[in-house]
């Protein structure tokens, strides 16, 4: 399923997360990470958007993750709303 | 997702989007006063009385700096209290001063003074190269911390907990 509108989920304050998903030309999904403590859990935040957009069956599209410091819980919520939001 | 969390997460983000449209609105800089107290109960009677005193902290620094404030709102959401305010002034400077309130008021620990530059984007320490802030508990970045869970929650709030109590008592 291709990314077929842009929608964002969350914020850009301290402790969270904004996820943006929108549309590409390409037939690949591609995902930008930036983290505050990307030395420490770039490798994570990247491990756990995957999974997500792997299930969620999203095949093309670009997946942009600003992370301020988010909590895991919190970067999952944030994916899952913005995963809903493509569909409302 | 339990529906505490989901509210707060809510507050949080209706919060970004309105500092978003007050930055577009007024093409002025936005500061925004959030507590930093971990945990479910944000709105408690200590954060409160905290949430007063670094308001009033701050607002005493942007008096003395004759700083004009264009709008004004505070509100308690499920993510606790919160002060937006729209300024007439750069920035960075007032990055600055939340800096020094963060670091030098007995509850800066506890607080968040985000700053938005007119065009809604965030400033940053890193952006001022000033070091991450280090966590309540041990000397490590606070973020590396909270993400990793690397103190138990409880020990974490009841410190939070006790700067507020140590500093309404003196």
């Amino acid at each position: 399923m291709k990314i077929a509108k842009r929608v964002t989920a969350g914020s850009l304050e301290s402790s969270d997360v904004m996820v943006t998903l929108e549309p590409a030309d390409s037939s690949e999904l591609e995902l930008m990470v930036d983290s505050i403590v990307e030395k420490q859990f770039g490798r994570r935040i990247r491990e756990v958007a995957t999974e997500m957009l792997e299930k969620s069956g999203l095949s093309s599209g670009i997946v942009r993750i600003q992370d301020r410091g988010a909590l895991e819980c919190t970067l999952r919520a944030r994916i899952e709303t913005a995963i809903e939001r493509l569909a409302s | 997702m339990s529906d505490t969390f989901k509210k707060i997460l809510e507050a949080r983000e209706d919060r970004w989007l309105r500092k978003k449209d007050l930055a577009e609105n007024y093409s002025s800089s936005i500061v925004c006063l959030t507590m930093n107290i971990p945990g479910p109960e944000k709105a408690g009677d200590l954060s409160l009385r905290a949430f007063e005193i670094l308001v009033d902290e701050f607002l005493g620094i942007l008096e003395k700096k004759e700083t004009r404030i264009l709008y004004q709102e505070r509100k308690i959401t499920a993510d606790g209290p919160e002060m937006i305010i729209v300024v007439d002034a750069d920035p960075w400077e007032l990055k600055k001063m939340g800096l020094s309130v963060e670091e030098s008021h007995i509850l800066g620990r506890i607080a968040d003074i985000d700053v938005l530059d007119r065009s809604g984007n965030p400033v940053s320490r890193k952006d001022l190269g000033i070091r991450q802030r280090k966590c309540l508990i041990c000397d490590r970045p606070a973020r590396e911390c909270a993400v990793l869970g690397r103190h138990d929650r409880s020990e974490v709030i009841e410190r939070a907990m006790a700067i507020i109590r140590y500093c309404s008592d003196s």
